[in-house]
């Protein structure tokens, strides 16, 4: 693993430099530092409204950050077009999911490819046969080929987040943003979820950003944790570094 | 905790607390006076009764093979007016009511739209009958063309409603993805509001038989035609069957309607008892 991690070069897949992020100038996190390379899997942490989301959504380009400067997978967020390359470029699981309804399960996950489909075929929902073929495989690895045909409102939570993450897989993003994917989850489906996601991940290299509220699930899943508080990062740190761990839990346990 | 104490904290939920139904009931007493005051009750008076009791006691239906031909042949007409004219109109609805969303559009786009659509919908069904007969001539293609118009304002109008009600996030996860504006349209809007769309194509397919049948008395076709016919020679019998006709078309559509939004309906109503 160790040797591994040297052969590969440290690309950073977020840079993130002294970013201000807001509505209507109104300041939501500010001198935001982040800085992740490749193939790892980070965890933020951090109360409800302290911003993650908003981070979350600058990250996917939905918000145009006030003040600094965003580079993602090499490609500066600054212009629109520079935003449109990066469009199929980037795995967003927003926090309900947003699986749309009135389409099963395999049409769920198909819509992942939309990013490569022309006008022509994805008005008449002529799909490629690659596709077709990734969509099996991915849903075979995620172990939910058996519900390909099932309406997506009669699936359970684990079985729906699982739909989720096959969707922004699909189209093999070089990172994966998910928010607060695993809450709602009992730790039996967490682990299954987490699992699957970390052998696709290993195949691919992607790198993962979670938001998460449980900082156990954190440590044990992510390499690096974000800790966010009113705006601000306040604590960045391995998940091995127990010291830390013990300080940050010290902080949020009641 | 002081009095004082007490009233700032009642202060918070009075500033936001607006009970709605104190409003409805205040509303309904007040109709109810207003409509007691016109003689409200003056219709079921004994002399309007016996002009019920005529109406049903000295015409009988008419049933002769003619008649019952008529009826039919003028009946299928209005069928075929009604379902023609609400699928291209529900067709034509389409760009119009993405259009006019506002959360999809600039107001550069979506308030001239509307302004159309509003326009669309003050002339009604039968004026826009008078007016497909003068530029059409006579005849059901008056009455598609009618019909189509009338429907465009209606769905056009309850569509854009549903479209800005739609929730952002499988739209955020779709244009990360790369989806372009028109794969999310096809992919998310539509399919997101399919079941309402669905239950407003069935009411205007219901509603449009009614006013296909009504624009007939211009001359755009269908049965309205023969009905006027039928009034203007005075033969109530016919007229009532084909109005027994007609009411038995009307139930069975809603009725097949609403079989078919079931099969749209939530499938998890199905287990839960409430």
């Amino acid at each position: 693993m160790e040797l591994n991690k040297v052969e590969k070069p440290n690309k950073l897949i977020v840079d993130i430099n002294n970013l201000n992020i807001g509505y209507n100038n109104q300041t939501i996190l500010s001198n935001i530092n982040l800085k992740i390379p490749q193939g790892q899997c980070w965890a933020i942490i951090g109360p409800s409204g302290s911003g993650k989301t908003t981070l979350f959504k600058t990250i996917n380009t939905l918000i145009k950050p006030l003040k600094g400067s965003l580079k993602l997978i090499d490609i500066p967020v600054d212009s629109k077009k520079n935003i449109s390359r990066l469009k199929g470029k980037i795995g967003y699981i927003p926090q309900n999911l947003g699986l749309i309804s009135n389409l099963n399960v395999k049409e769920n996950i198909l819509t992942g490819s939309l990013g490569r489909l022309s006008i022509f075929q994805s008005i008449f929902g002529i799909i490629p046969e690659d596709e077709i073929i990734n969509t099996s495989k991915i849903m075979k690895q995620l172990k939910i080929d058996h519900l390909a045909n099932k309406d997506i409102r009669l699936i359970s939570g684990g079985e729906k987040r699982r739909v989720a993450i096959a969707r922004s897989l699909l189209h093999n993003p070089p990172l994966l943003v998910a928010d607060e994917l695993l809450s709602e989850l009992d730790p039996l489906t967490v682990k299954l979820v987490m699992n699957q996601v970390k052998s696709l991940q290993n195949k691919s290299n992607t790198t993962i950003i979670l938001i998460e509220h449980n900082i156990e699930v954190a440590a044990k899943y992510a390499d690096v944790i974000v800790v966010i508080n009113e705006g601000k990062i306040i604590s960045q740190f391995s998940s091995t570094d127990t010291t830390k761990m013990n300080e940050i839990k010290e902080l949020i346990t009641i | 905790m002081s009095n004082d104490d007490n009233k700032d904290i009642l202060k918070i939920v009075k500033a936001t607390f607006i009970s709605p139904s104190f409003f409805f009931v205040i509303i309904t007493i007040l109709t109810i006076m207003a409509l007691l005051d016109i003689n409200f009750f003056r219709i079921f008076s004994q002399g309007k009764f016996q002009g019920i009791q005529n109406l049903f006691t000295t015409y009988s239906l008419e049933r002769s093979e003619k008649v019952n031909e008529n009826i039919l042949y003028a009946l299928f007409e209005t069928l075929q007016i009604a379902l023609i004219g609400t699928y291209f109109g529900v067709i034509f609805s389409f760009p119009f009511s993405i259009l006019a969303a506002n959360n999809f559009n600039s107001k550069f786009v979506y308030i001239p739209i509307r302004i159309i659509l509003s326009g669309i919908r003050t002339i009604p069904s039968l004026i826009w009958g008078l007016l497909a007969v003068i530029a059409f001539g006579l005849g059901p293609r008056a009455g598609v063309i009618a019909i189509i118009f009338y429907t465009i304002g209606y769905i056009s109008k309850f569509q854009y409603e549903i479209f800005e009600g739609i929730k952002t996030d499988s739209i955020e996860a779709l244009s990360s993805i790369g989806a372009t504006k028109l794969q999310i349209t096809r992919y998310v809007v539509f399919p997101e509001t399919a079941n309402e769309l669905i239950s407003q194509i069935i009411f205007m397919f219901e509603y449009n038989i009614r006013s296909s049948s009504i624009i007939g008395f211009v001359g755009a076709g269908g049965i309205g035609y023969l009905l006027s016919l039928y009034l203007d020679y005075f033969r109530i019998g016919a007229l009532s069957t084909a109005l027994i006709y007609l009411l038995i078309i009307v139930v069975t559509i809603d009725f097949i309607g609403s079989s078919i939004r079931k099969r749209f309906q939530d499938p998890n109503f199905e287990e839960i008892n409430f």
